[in-house]
This record gives C-alpha cells, sequence and structure tokens, in this order.
C-alpha cells in the first residue's frame, strides 16, 4: 500500500497524523472518508476509492495522493476506520461525479466518430471537385500541346513543370508524378515525340475515364483512382482477403531519388502462380532494418498477402508472415508467347499499366549492341537495359535457357532474377 | 487519309493540329473497330483519344520477335561447380575485391578438382586483368563456361588465348583478328607475308605462324616465341633470325629475352652477334643469357678477367680476402663492362671490380679460392672493399639463381650489420646501395632465391627486429610467398603491434595485407579474432583502422573456404 505513496516524506507524514489528526472516518461500498485537521480553521476532507484505487482530499497540495489520503489509508489498514452503513454525503458526491466523468469519457468517441465520418465525407467531396477541376485543366492543356505541335516552345525541357505542380494542387498525385517524369522525355534522344504523344495519350485517356468514374466497374474505378493519386488506407487494404501462399522474392529493386526512396519487392506464389508487388518506403533509405527489408532475390516466405483493390490484382501488403524466409528453389516458368498474353490481359483490365512481372524459360542472345531474350521456340522480345545484366545472365546460362524473372514494360524486359540450378542469381 | 497509324499520329501530333487539318477517320490494326467512337470536330480530342487507342492495341497485341537459331550452347563441363557454400564464399570473395586472396581461393577450387561458379566468370573476367596471379588463377577456374563466356564478349578477347579451348566449336574467335582474312591459306610461306619466303620452320603449322607473331603486341609476340622455343627452341631462334634486322631496339631486347627458354649452346652464335648490336640494351639483354650458358666464350672471356682479382690470405682468425683491382681502368663494351662510373662515390677502378666479379661465374670462386661459398661470404675483407665483393657476387647470385650462394650472403649481410637499412640497402653499404645503378639486387631479391623453409626464417629474422620504421622487414615479408606457417604469423604479428599507428594518413604497414593473404588458413583460427578488436578498440582510426578491418575479413573468408573444402 505505502507503494503508492509519491514519495518518503509523504509516508512519515501520514503516519503522524493517523493518531489524533484523523476524525470522523467510515468505510462503506469500498469508499473510505475521514476529516483530517490541517492548518486552516476547516478541516480537509479525504476520500479514497478503494477499486480502482482513487483519492480525492480539500486540502491543496500538489502531492498525488497527498499525506491526507495516505493517512486515511494507513488507518484504515490498521483496523482503525470503522464500517458505515453509506458513505458520508461528501464521498457519495464524488463518486457520483466520478461516474458521470467517466460516462462522458466513453460516449464521447462514439459521438465523435459520427462527426468524423460526416467531415470526411465533407473532405472527400472537397477532393473529388479538386481533383476534377485540375483534371479538366490537364485536359485542356493536353489538348493545347497537340494543338499548337509537340516542337512548339511548350516542348521545350521543363515544360510539365508548371502543369505539375498544379496538378499537386489539384491533389492528383499520380498525374502530378507522370508530368514531372515526362519532363525529360524531350531529351530522351530520337524518337522522342512519338514517346511524349503515347504518354499524353495514355494521360489523357484517364482524365476521360475520370470523368465517368461513377459508372466505370468497381475495379477499373479503384485502377482509375489509383492512377489519378488517390490514396488507399493500410487497414482498408489488410481488411481485403487474405491470400496465403509461399512467396517467392523474384527481385528487388530500389529507387533512392526523389525525397523517400522507395524499395520494389516482387513476388510469386509458388502455389498459387500469382504475382505481388510489394513497395516499401523509408526516408533514409535503410531498408534492411524495416519489416520486409530483409527479403532478398531467391528467399520465400510462408505469409499473407493483401492485395490492394484495382484490377489486375499486383500491389499488396504483407499481412500475418507464417514461417521465416528460407532459399526458395527455382520457380515455374512459361515462355514469351504466354508472357504476351498474361500482358495483353493485364492491359486489357489497366491500359495505364507499364509493367508486369512473368518468368520465363529463356537464354539472352546476342544481337549487335542488343541483347534479346529468347525462349525454346525462337520466339524474343527485347532486353532492357543490357550490359551486366545481360552478360551474367548469359554466364549463367551458358547458352541454355534457364527461368528468368523479368518486369515487362512497353520498352522490352527488364531482367530481375535467373535461377543457377536451385540457386537465385539476381540480376 | 483512310485509316491512321501510330507514325501519322506523332507527324500530325508534333506539327500541331492547328497548322494542319487532321480528320480521323480510321485506325490501322484491331484500334479500327472503335475508330468510330473517336469525338467529331475535336482534332486534338480525337488525336489523344487514337493515340490511347493504337498504343493500347501496339502494347497488347506485341509480336515477338524470332530467332531464326540459337547460337551454340557452351559445351557440358566434366569438371564441377563448387557446392553452394563454397560458391558463396567465392563470391564473398569477388565483393572483398583482394586479387591475392581472391586468386589462392580460386587456386585452392582449382586444386580441389572443381571450377569457377558460372555466375561469378563476369566479375572474375573483369577483374584479371588489375593482376597476373588472379589471371592466370582465373583462366584456370573458367572451364569450358568461360571460354564460351569470354569469346562472345571482345572485352574478354585479351583472355581467350590462354583459356583452354576444351571440346571443339567453341574456338575460333580468338585467332580471327583483323589480319585473319588475309592469311588465312594453307600455304606456309604465304600465310607470313611480311618474312617473305622464309626458311622452313619444322614442327611449325605453316598457317599459324602469323597472326600473333606478325600484328601481335609485343607482349604477344613473345609469348609467341616463348610458344614455340617451348615446341623447337632451333626453330624459334630461326624466327627471330629471319625478321632481326627489321626489329626495333626495344623489340630486340624483349624478343632477345624469350631465348632464354630452352637455351642451349646453339643459340650462342646468335647471341653472340647479338653484343654487336648498336643498342646497348639489347647488348646486355645477350649478355645476361651468355652469363648462364655453362662452356660459353662470354664465360671463358669473363672467368680470364676475374683472374687474380681475390685471393685469401692468412690463417684461422687471421684468414681473409685481399682484393686487387684492375690496373687500369679498361672496360670491354661488348661484353657489357663499362669503364665509366655511373656514381662519383665509387672510382673507375673499383666500378670495374665489381663488374668483373659480378660477370665471373660464381663457381670460378670456389674452385680457385678452394672455399665453399659460406666460408667465402664470412670472410672479412681487407681494405673496405666488402660491400664492392659482396655487390659482385650478389649479382652473379641472382643472374644464376645460386640458392646456397643467396642463403651465404643474406647470412653475412645479417652477420656483419644486424641493423635495419633503407630500401635496396644491405650491409654497411647503404650510401653504396644507393649509388648503385638499377639492376644490382637487393637483399629481398636475394631471398626469393632461398628455398621456402630458409625464406620463411629469414623473413621471420628481419620482423623480429625490434624496429618502428624497417621497410627491409616490411619488402621481405610482402615477397614471402603463401602459405605462412604459425612462426611467421606470429612474427608478423608481433611486427605489426609494434608498427601500428592510429594517426591518420599514415601509411600501412604493407606486412598486415601481406598476413592476411598468405597466412595458411588452416593456422589462421583465431588470428582474425586477434586483429578485430584491434581495430574496433577505442583508439582505433584512420587507414589502419579499416586495413585491419578488411585483413581480419579476408583471413576469416579465407578460413572458413578452407575448412569448407577440406
Amino acid at each position: 500500500m505505502l507503494a503508492l505513496a509519491p514519495d518518503a516524506a509523504s509516508v512519515s507524514a501520514a503516519r503522524r497524523l493517523t493518531g489524533a489528526a484523523l476524525t470522523g472516518t467510515g468505510a462503506a461500498d469500498g469508499l473510505v472518508w475521514g476529516l483530517c485537521a490541517g492548518s486552516g480553521s476547516k478541516p480537509y476532507q479525504a476520500v479514497v476509492d478503494l477499486e480502482d484505487p482513487a483519492y480525492r482530499c480539500s486540502c491543496p497540495s500538489r502531492k498525488f495522493p497527498c499525506k491526507h489520503a495516505l493517512a486515511l489509508l494507513l488507518a484504515w489498514a490498521g483496523g482503525a476506520v470503522p464500517e458505515a452503513a453509506e458513505p458520508a454525503a461528501y464521498a457519495a458526491a464524488w463518486r457520483h461525479e466520478r461516474e458521470a466523468r467517466a460516462a462522458t469519457a466513453a460516449a464521447r468517441p462514439a459521438r465523435g466518430g459520427v462527426r468524423d465520418e460526416a467531415a470526411a465525407a465533407r473532405r472527400a467531396d472537397q477532393r473529388d471537385s479538386r481533383v476534377a477541376a485540375g483534371l479538366a485543366e490537364l485536359e485542356v492543356w493536353l489538348r493545347d500541346q497537340v494543338r499548337t505541335g509537340l516542337t512548339g516552345v511548350a516542348g521545350g525541357y521543363g515544360h510539365t513543370s508548371r502543369i505539375a505542380a498544379r496538378m499537386v494542387d489539384a491533389q492528383a498525385a499520380g498525374v502530378a508524378g507522370t508530368l514531372r517524369r515526362l519532363a525529360a522525355v524531350p531529351a530522351s534522344g530520337e524518337g522522342w515525340p512519338a514517346r511524349l504523344l503515347a504518354e499524353y495519350g495514355q494521360l489523357h485517356l484517364l482524365v476521360r475515364a475520370y470523368q465517368r468514374v461513377g459508372e466505370l466497374a468497381a475495379p477499373l474505378a479503384a485502377v482509375v483512382r489509383s492512377r489519378v493519386g488517390y490514396p488507399v488506407g493500410r487497414e482498408e487494404v489488410l481488411a481485403e482477403p487474405a491470400v496465403t501462399d509461399r512467396w517467392l522474392v523474384l527481385g528487388v529493386r530500389d529507387n533512392l531519388e526523389g525525397t523517400v526512396a522507395a524499395r520494389r519487392i516482387w513476388l510469386r506464389g509458388t502455389r498459387t502462380g500469382r504475382y505481388a508487388l510489394l513497395l516499401l518506403f523509408e526516408p533514409s533509405g535503410m531498408f534492411a532494418r524495416m519489416p520486409g527489408g530483409e527479403l532478398g532475390t531467391g528467399l520465400a516466405f510462408e505469409a499473407d498477402l493483401h492485395f490492394y483493390p484495382g484490377a489486375p490484382p499486383l500491389r499488396a501488403l504483407a499481412g500475418t508472415q507464417h514461417a521465416a524466409a528460407g532459399p526458395g528453389g527455382a520457380p515455374q516458368a512459361g515462355d514469351i508467347a504466354g508472357l504476351l498474353r498474361a500482358v495483353a490481359g493485364a492491359l486489357a483490365a489497366d491500359p495505364w499499366l507499364t509493367e508486369w512481372p512473368a518468368v520465363v524459360l529463356g537464354v539472352p542472345v546476342r544481337s549487335g549492341e542488343e541483347w534479346l531474350l529468347a525462349d525454346p521456340t525462337g520466339a524474343c522480345l527485347p532486353l532492357r537495359p543490357a550490359g551486366e545484366a545481360a552478360w551474367l545472365l548469359a554466364a549463367v546460362s551458358g547458352g541454355d535457357p534457364v527461368p528468368v524473372a523479368v518486369e515487362w514494360t512497353p520498352a522490352g524486359l527488364v531482367p530481375l532474377a535467373c535461377w543457377h540450378g536451385d540457386r537465385a542469381v539476381a540480376l | 487519309m483512310s485509316a491512321y497509324t501510330f507514325e501519322d499520329l506523332v507527324a500530325a501530333a508534333t506539327v500541331g493540329v492547328a497548322q494542319r487539318d487532321v480528320a480521323i477517320t480510321g485506325l490501322a490494326g484491331p484500334a479500327g473497330e472503335y475508330a468510330e467512337l473517336l469525338p467529331a470536330g475535336d482534332p486534338a480530342g480525337a488525336v489523344l483519344a487514337a493515340t490511347a487507342l493504337l498504343t493500347a492495341a501496339r502494347r497488347a497485341g506485341q509480336v515477338p520477335g524470332q530467332v531464326g537459331t540459337l547460337p551454340p550452347a557452351a559445351p557440358a563441363d566434366p569438371v564441377p561447380e563448387p557446392p553452394p557454400t563454397l560458391a558463396a564464399l567465392l563470391a564473398e570473395a569477388v565483393r572483398l575485391n583482394d586479387a591475392e586472396a581472391l586468386a589462392g581461393l580460386l587456386t585452392a577450387t582449382t586444386g580441389a578438382g572443381m571450377r569457377a561458379p558460372a555466375p561469378l566468370l563476369p566479375a572474375l573476367f573483369d577483374a584479371a586483368p588489375r593482376d597476373p596471379a588472379l589471371r592466370a588463377a582465373v583462366i584456370r577456374a573458367a572451364g569450358t563456361r568461360g571460354r564460351w563466356l569470354a569469346a562472345l564478349n571482345p572485352a574478354w578477347h585479351a583472355l581467350l588465348p590462354d583459356l583452354p579451348a576444351g571440346a571443339a566449336g567453341v574456338g575460333g574467335v580468338a585467332e580471327a583478328g583483323p589480319a585473319g582474312a588475309g592469311s588465312g591459306g594453307a600455304g606456309s610461306g604465304g600465310a607470313d607475308p611480311a618474312a617473305g619466303a622464309g626458311p622452313a620452320r619444322p614442327g611449325l603449322a605453316g598457317a599459324e605462324v602469323g597472326e600473333r607473331w606478325l600484328t601481335g603486341t609485343r607482349a604477344e609476340r613473345v609469348a609467341y616465341l616463348v610458344g614455340v622455343r617451348e615446341r623447337d627452341a632451333g626453330a624459334g631462334r630461326e624466327l627471330l633470325a629471319a625478321g632481326w634486322a627489321r626489329e626495333g631496339a626495344d623489340d630486340r631486347r624483349v624478343l632477345v629475352g624469350a631465348l632464354r627458354t630452352g637455351l642451349s649452346p646453339a643459340d650462342e652464335a646468335f647471341l653472340e652477334a647479338a653484343l654487336d648490336d648498336r643498342a646497348g640494351s639489347v647488348r646486355a639483354a645477350a649478355v645476361r643469357l651468355l652469363a648462364v650458358l655453362p662452356g660459353s666464350a662470354f664465360q671463358q672471356r669473363a672467368t680470364a678477367r676475374g683472374e687474380g682479382l681475390l685471393r685469401v690470405e692468412g690463417r684461422g682468425r687471421r684468414r681473409r680476402l685481399v682484393v686487387t683491382p684492375p690496373e687500369e681502368a679498361v672496360g670491354a663494351p661488348r661484353d657489357g663492362v663499362s669503364a665509366r662510373s655511373p656514381s662519383p662515390r665509387f672510382g673507375p677502378r673499383v666500378w670495374l671490380l665489381m663488374q668483373l666479379i659480378a660477370a665471373t661465374p660464381l663457381a670460378v670462386w670456389t674452385r680457385r679460392l678452394h672455399a665453399e661459398p659460406e666460408e667465402l661470404t664470412a670472410l672479412p675483407v681487407e681494405d673496405d672493399f666488402a660491400d664492392n665483393v659482396h655487390a659482385g657476387w650478389r649479382s652473379a647470385t641472382v643472374r644464376e639463381a645460386d640458392p646456397r650462394w643467396a642463403a651465404a650472403l643474406l647470412t653475412a649481410a645479417r652477420t656483419l650489420d644486424p641493423r635495419p637499412r633503407p630500401r635496396g640497402g644491405w650491409s654497411t653499404g647503404s650510401q653504396l646501395a644507393a649509388a648503385l645503378p638499377p639492376g644490382w639486387p637487393s637483399a629481398f631479391e636475394l631471398a626469393t632465391l632461398l628455398p621456402r623453409a630458409d625464406r620463411v626464417a629469414y623473413t621471420i629474422g628481419l620482423l623480429g627486429r625490434d624496429s618502428e620504421d624497417d621497410p627491409e622487414a616490411a619488402e621481405a615479408a610482402a615477397g614471402c610467398p603463401a602459405p605462412w606457417p604459425l612462426e611467421l604469423a606470429r612474427a608478423a604479428l608481433d611486427h605489426l603491434a609494434r608498427t601500428i599507428d592510429w594517426r591518420s594518413g599514415s601509411a600501412v604497414d604493407p606486412v598486415l595485407p601481406a598476413l592476411a593473404r598468405r597466412v595458411d588458413p588452416g593456422i589462421a583460427a583465431g588470428l582474425a579474432d586477434r586483429l578485430r578488436p584491434l581495430s574496433e578498440g577505442p583508439r582505433a582510426h584512420g587507414r589502419w583502422a579499416a586495413e585491419l578491418g578488411r585483413a581480419a575479413d579476408i583471413i576469416e573468408l579465407r578460413r572458413r573456404f578452407h575448412e569448407e573444402l577440406s
């Protein structure tokens, strides 16, 4: 009981008070009360609620519990406090006060929740109209680009910075990011007008889709909203049904540009064959210390994944992990035709998609300065970028097809990893 | 225009639809079905929408390319790759980026009947040119997969000539140099146009002679000539003689050196002729070979010139070497004996004395003076000529690669003056050493001639000297080959404990990396654990701290590799 005292001085002071200084004591219903003579004319009223425990005293002491309440407790513990039929009036009043306060506190979150929901709906409406207004401006801007010509004054480097900033204001972060990326296209070498126009076409399609987002099927609407830049809450994703599998890490890519370093972890379920993409964000780029940072190419782990809404499902969050990551072995590998079918299917659901993972049984083939990835039928697609990864892939393959994990992009296949027997080799 | 293609749209958008009327009524390919959805009366919007349609059609309808026939795969290699644990350790060695440690592990791998793991080949090929020992180890470990891979990448072609061809069908790339087209004929003479119709070369495939010999770099030509000498020394000499008159001085110098392979009295006439060469460096190269050609006229001339220079006088403790320098300072330029002293530190007669002793075969001294090398080198030398006499003997010892004389001279140097000396110095003659032109061997060069056990003992002796700045000990340790036994490792650790210097910018004692790379991995347990706390201690700082940590990593890696391998 003395452990409740704030300090040793309070205890010794309380011991001195347990004698004649304490009057009118009583105990009932878990309350102990008493009057304690102080320096003033009126004795202090001390009450202790034994159940919580809680203390109340009319003294001005800032120590809590004060020496009077402690003295009361000491007296009660020593059997010096008589049982009463009912609490003294001041003790009962204090208990009522406390109960009322507790009820108010309990009620507050419920009432607040209603208010938050209403506010959230209001904020969502505000966001929708801001996005709509911003995208309307973007549509005009896109038409202007095509009307005045891509090689016009607007085609110089940084021509997208103003409209990108406008999209940030309009809370269309996804579109803003795309526009900022496009600033580099006019400086990207031969054929840049074609690349720029293709990107403008995709943006225009997104603007038009957003104008009708209410009419679209839910998965496509989710894609449109996410591409525009609507965030999806973590809880919302984790509420999606879990896909349990042994997930093999196909590749890990860090992007240290930008304000927040991002790591992309490509996965494939060894039983379901499903692909998934985990994104980790870490301002310092020290991914090793965060959950998921231990996942390296070729490892596999048994876990629940929750996919973000939208089609085709790819980005996911890891939920419950059932077993630690260990060596994964080589994945099942398909051919180039299968890869292109999968990409076509994915594009049918999300025409803005520019990357899709696949595992191909392939062999790298040199063609001038370029590299191709060919499957055993001879069907091939360009590898991008070539260089070191291609030489490593060539060394591992030895001219015979091996399982190669790639990221399909419109410009070619980006190699992620290949398998040397059972062992993964990151590319 | 009936059906717009993507390129048509790009052309329209590049100029701008305000400049040119665009009315899209049809789209090429599967997107054509949706052309009617394009907005009418909104050319810019129509171009953007049509772009999206064609982009989707192009991406979703991508047609793969077709490789006619896949290029030949690497032939199967009967030599296995190491198991995963060893492969992982080799990968770690590649990351550690220490050429000697990596070469050691690769050599151990091939020694255990295995080859380099395929995923490491690109990194190994990239690293190989940096270090000759690593290059040799990589070449031995590359296997048929390595040869197949190196043939694909021009950046690795320099390795190809030395990579074993293995199975048939993968060669050919290496020899297909620029000159290949003109000299592919079958005739032996025609394959070597620059040499004209040279003499017949027995034992050589005619078509093979040309390219590397005629158009190769200097190093490639030397390697080629050495190869020919190994198979047929006479043919090699004739090949050299045929083009001799057209070679530049630098080429003549290095090519003559190649005659060391398969050297025999049959080469004497050619080398004697080379003594009349215009270039002193070519004459010197010929002298180096003639001097080790037993019974050559050169040796006889040198022996005659050395006559009477040294004699032993006295008995017992008064036994000593008496020196008589040549009466007149007359050189023999043809035999590489110069009358002009390179330094004011020794007069012409002393300089001549040194050269003449150096040129005399060592066996002459033991025969003439009736004493063993150990006795001769231990004798006091009258008139302060000790350094000059020993310098001559050292030079002859290195030329003849005589381990017994080397041991005797090193022992003498230690007994005469046990103090540490600056780089290249010996005995009391540090000033003399500084004055000598290059080519006069240092103690370190003598030590390289010692048998392994003696060399270890010699290195331990130097490391044991209580000195903080001892370049000689560092040089000896840096040159002492692997594996270092326990006693040498202990001596090196004690030495390092004295030389460690935490000040930033202070150079790291080369004994440290040598210890890390060469300590016998079988006795290295605990060694890394002794080094690592040093690198992490409260005072640890600067390059020493970094290098200590690195040395501990290398030792630990080599120890684990050895453990896994055995």
